[in-house]
């Protein structure tokens, strides 16, 4: 983390348009080494939401985080979902209806739960979304699909994708949300049904909930968000 | 009066350590300390738009704390209500019984979607999404 930093602030102190590039180069190469992602970098494959078990398999980080010698981050891969113990104790970080629940291995209902859904528009697009509250992961997507703007639109089907709670499950489901708007082609094709991303541009922390996601939940699509 | 970058990046340092303190996770404790580091890269840089993004991402963040733990929270702040500008936002939109820009429309967004069952406006999310939907339409 302090290099992927350290180049950020290289690109943008850069002085000269050579350097700049050079710098941002750099970035790039650390942001897909903090958990970027990418099939060609290091022969890991994505897992599709389609296919949360193969989702959950994924461990690409875990590589590239030891070879930056993150130990915070490695930290976050013993409390990944994993489907390794499927006939083990449910429900949380095991796959429940199809969806990962992450972050804890007990469900507390006084803690407050993180999800990502989807919708399904009209022509078939999809729509991905967060909510957050109290009750369990169905009960808040159902909460929120209720009075969903989306559902005035003509949208339907809301299914849930992940769940993770906890305060900490913040960050992973920022990253998430935005992950699975890339993985059906980012805001503005014709497969997705979101008018706005789920993390700015400009969000200086988008690398941070990128990282995040990919460690609770997997990598399901590259990095798209600020540079310096 | 408009805060200065200095002030934001301290209510944003002082939020984060609240909500680190509350973390029932210790193995998530790096999160905390990674968010740290790009709110001091993004104060360090001056980005001024950077700093306002990275705030209200963590009052949204602090919705997920009880609500007596927002209260307490409120009450170790300086300068006032944590929720201050959001409330000022869906007061005004509520009001006025639409969205009329495009920003307001994607801050309106982004709040709903944090929104839960402790939260003050909890009570206005169906008049809020029929906002935003009419704003899609036109």
């Amino acid at each position: 983390m302090e290099m992927l930093i350290a180049s950020m602030n290289n690109a943008f102190h850069a002085t000269t348009q050579a350097q700049k590039v050079k710098d941002i180069y750099d970035f790039i190469n650390d942001a897909i080494a903090y958990g970027g992602g990418g099939q060609s970098k290091d022969g890991g494959t994505f897992g599709t939401p389609d296919n949360p078990t193969e989702l959950a398999a994924v461990t690409v980080t875990d590589t590239k985080l030891e070879k930056e010698g993150t130990s915070t981050f490695k930290a976050a891969l013993a409390i990944a979902a994993t489907t390794s113990a499927v006939d083990g104790p449910l429900p949380i970080g095991e796959i429940v209806g199809g969806v990962i629940l992450a972050g804890a291995l007990v469900y507390d209902a006084t803690q407050i739960t993180f999800i990502t859904y989807t919708l399904t528009g009209p022509g078939g697009e999809t729509y991905v979304g967060r909510s957050s509250g109290f009750g369990t992961p169905e009960v808040i997507m159902r909460n929120r699909f209720a009075s969903h703007h989306k559902r005035l639109q003509g949208y339907t089907n809301p299914q849930l994708d992940r769940a993770v709670q906890g305060i900490h499950g913040y960050s992973a489901i920022r990253g998430r949300e935005q992950q699975m708007i890339d993985f059906y082609g980012g805001v503005g094709s014709s497969g997705v049904g979101n008018s706005i991303r789920g993390v700015s541009r400009y969000n200086p922390a988008g690398i941070f909930y990128h990282g995040a996601a990919n460690n609770f939940f997997g990598n399901i699509a590259p990095y798209t968000g600020w540079r310096p | 009066m408009k805060e200065s970058i200095i002030d934001i990046y301290n209510r944003c340092k002082a939020i984060l350590n609240y909500l680190k303190s509350q973390s029932q996770d210790s193995k998530s404790d790096f999160l905390f300390v990674d968010f740290e580091q790009i709110l001091d890269t993004t104060y360090k840089s001056n980005n001024t738009k950077g700093i306002a993004m990275l705030k209200r991402d963590l009052e949204a963040w602090s919705k997920s704390l009880p609500k007596e733990k927002q209260n307490e929270l409120n009450a170790l702040l300086k300068g006032g209500n944590i929720y201050h500008e959001q409330e000022l936002l869906l007061s005004k939109i509520l009001k006025q019984g639409q969205i009329d820009s495009r920003e307001d429309y994607v801050l309106i967004v982004e709040i709903l979607k944090d929104l839960n069952e402790q939260d003050k406006y909890y009570k206005d999310i169906e008049a809020l999404e029929q906002m935003v939907a009419n704003y899609d339409f036109h």
